[in-house]
């Protein structure tokens, strides 16, 4: 009745989740009666907030084919973005999101994320342990998510000037001085510093090894071309030739390959910063069942394979990765023998004090 | 009677509850907040001065002067290269006034992003200023100290911002009355007296509002030097922009905006004070 009288209020053409997106965005679907908020509807769609890269129009089709879900996306770009649209009042709006694992402590003390039932998720097996039973998933004995994707931000070399590297020692070596790019985010160059620096915890250091990370990372300035913030920027940087050794993510290799720069990817000896991402049920979703049904789908090897294909991200699925080419499985950027270099990212122990330490670098 | 004040007020609600709506709600909410803390990934409402005394620290004191240094020197250039321009503008073209006038507004009709990484091109090892360099054999290996740097940042706030100071400048220089330039001459003035005794003093309005209007938007830029700077450019922008995203530190991100706010209003009260025109009886 009251979906009703609101369909007809709406002028033609304009669906109603497009309308409490708007509402959404104004922070008033919080003030809508219950009755009124999309998740009473009991179609079998599911609104999914998640990574631009999940954008791909064969996910949705995927999901129409094989479970008979309407899965309809909207898109952020980063994990902040992510936290702030559901702390205002994207939570009326969602019923999953994609974290990264180091958000999920967070969106579940904050209220934002619902707990899955480990029962309902049967393909966690084909996963690797390392994602399937990572605590970074489990907040309180809960479990929030089982990743079907990974991967590492790590060392991208221009291969015709640096030559084959291994270590992060090229990422300090006066012999790149002025072409070198680090990322403008403590929770990648700090921890990189520590491993340097051979610090096997990056997320638990203490004061006195922050304060070594903090001399080495001044003392690393004069070198450093420039901090990147944008995935953008960095390709640019290596594509143009000012910078020819990089901390990067994955994604700036393939199209700098397509541009004809001989670019080389590599998880330094000392370590590499990892990241996983699963399917995580927003508090208060009424379809938690049916966000259990397609996160198990992302579990498969079906989703997978898929995935793998089209994005070229690595799937966290064992029987996936064995149905890919071998050749395939290096162009995913992946070291499945090798995952133990990780380090995955994490809450530092202390948060602002680490954005503290950062802005004290930049500032000297 | 009565009735004419009801219109009168009713008139004045709408701005008023813009005002409220848009200025006076959203600030009282920062004052609030920045006398908050943040516990477990929640704003808490235990008062505390922990934030304002965080910026009296050594680190936070340090950006915020060398982002009032940058922004000043992006100020002066862009009156050094300005006021020229205007006064050109307004003294000396009658013919093509209107279309220069649009060549100087042209620039802002593109966006704000597009300008900055427009420099990247232009100062890049690659870019065309050291291609041109290269070429016409001035230097052997390319700058690499332009892009990336301080003077990038500059460079790019100072043709960001420019036309605002442009065009407040050329309204005042244009109102200038030629009986009082007339005056000057007759009374023996030269062409460098004129203008240091008479026009300059009479341009300090436009001087006072244009200049803030770089100043201001350059002391809270945050895209520019996070694109263009170079590794020690940071911005007190920036900062501020990191504590309402990866730092999610509302409370602090507000006490330092309320801090950058309170150094720019206190510009522009002296500005404005010491702004007013003068050699006019």
């Amino acid at each position: 009745m009251q979906r009703e009288s609101l369909n007809l209020l709406l002028p033609r053409g304009i669906s109603r989740r497009k309308v409490f997106q708007l509402l959404g965005m104004s922070g008033l679907a919080a003030a809508m009666p219950a009755g009124l908020r999309p998740a009473m509807a009991q179609d079998k769609s599911l609104a999914l907030f998640t990574w631009s890269s999940w954008g791909e129009a064969g996910f949705a089709t995927q999901a129409k084919d094989r479970l008979g879900i309407d899965l309809k996306s909207t898109f952020y770009a980063s994990s902040d973005e992510m936290m702030a649209k559901l702390r205002g009042g994207g939570t009326k709006l969602y019923d999953m999101i994609v974290p990264v694992q180091n958000y999920v402590e967070p969106a579940a003390k904050a209220g934002l994320i619902e707990p899955l039932n480990p029962a309902a998720l049967t393909n966690a097996k084909e996963i690797f342990e390392q994602f399937s039973q990572s605590p970074q998933w489990r907040v309180d004995g809960k479990l929030y998510g089982i990743p079907f994707v990974w991967g590492a931000n790590a060392m991208a070399f221009n291969r015709k000037e640096t030559g084959e590297l291994d270590s992060l020692k090229a990422l300090f070596d006066p012999k790149y001085k002025g072409r070198i790019a680090m990322r403008d985010e403590p929770e990648d160059t700090l921890a990189v510093a520590a491993l340097h620096l051979g610090i096997k915890k990056p997320y638990a250091m203490e004061e006195k090894e922050l304060q070594e990370v903090k001399k080495l990372l001044i003392s690393q300035k004069p070198l450093v071309r420039a901090y990147w913030k944008n995935v953008a920027d960095v390709q640019n940087m290596l594509a143009s030739g000012e910078a020819v050794v990089a901390w990067s993510f994955l994604a700036v290799i393939a199209p700098l390959l397509k541009a004809g720069v001989d670019v080389g990817w590599v998880w330094p000896k000392e370590g590499a910063v990892g990241w996983s991402e699963s399917i995580t049920a927003v508090k208060g979703t009424k379809k938690l069942k049916l966000v259990e049904e397609y996160a198990n789908f992302t579990l498969s090897a079906e989703y997978g394979e898929f995935m793998a294909r089209t994005t070229r991200y690595a799937p966290a699925s064992k029987t996936a990765i064995a149905k890919l080419e071998p050749q395939l499985v290096k162009d995913l950027g992946i070291d499945i023998n090798n995952v133990d270099r990780l380090v995955f990212k994490d809450i530092p122990k202390d948060k602002s004090r680490w954005n503290e330490v950062w802005n004290e670098v930049k500032a000297a | 009677m009565r009735a004419k004040v009801s219109t009168v007020l009713a008139f004045l609600a709408a701005p008023k509850l813009w005002l409220i709506i848009f200025f006076i709600l959203p600030m009282m909410t920062m004052v609030l907040y920045s006398f908050w803390r943040v516990a477990d990934y929640q704003i808490v409402a235990d008062f505390t001065l922990r934030n304002y005394q965080k910026i009296g620290g050594n680190l936070y004191v340090n950006v915020f002067l060398s982002t009032i240094r940058l922004s000043l020197y992006v100020t002066a250039l862009s009156l050094l290269i300005g006021y020229p321009v205007a006064y050109f503008l307004a003294r000396k073209v009658r013919r093509f006034r209107l279309t220069l006038l649009l060549l100087v507004i042209l620039p802002l009709w593109t966006s704000y992003l597009v300008r900055t990484y427009a420099w990247m091109l232009i100062l890049g090892t690659q870019g065309v200023v050291n291609q041109a360099l290269m070429s016409l054999g001035l230097i052997d290996a390319p700058f690499t100290a332009l892009l990336y740097s301080d003077v990038a940042v500059t460079i790019a706030l100072v043709h960001i911002y420019m036309p605002y100071l442009i065009l407040p400048l050329y309204a005042v220089l244009e109102k200038i009355d030629p009986s009082v330039l007339e005056a000057a001459w007759d009374l023996g003035g030269g062409r460098l007296r004129t203008f240091l005794s008479v026009i300059l003093p009479l341009s300090l309005p436009g001087i006072a509002s244009g200049c803030l209007f770089v100043f201001i938007p350059s002391m809270g830029a945050f895209v520019t030097p996070e694109l263009l700077g170079g590794t020690r450019s940071i911005m007190i922008g920036s900062i501020i922009a990191q504590q309402f995203g990866v730092a999610y530190e509302y409370p602090f991100g507000s006490a330092m905006a309320l801090v950058l706010m309170g150094l720019i209003f206190a510009a522009a009260a002296a500005t404005l004070r010491y702004g007013r025109p003068r050699g006019t009886a």
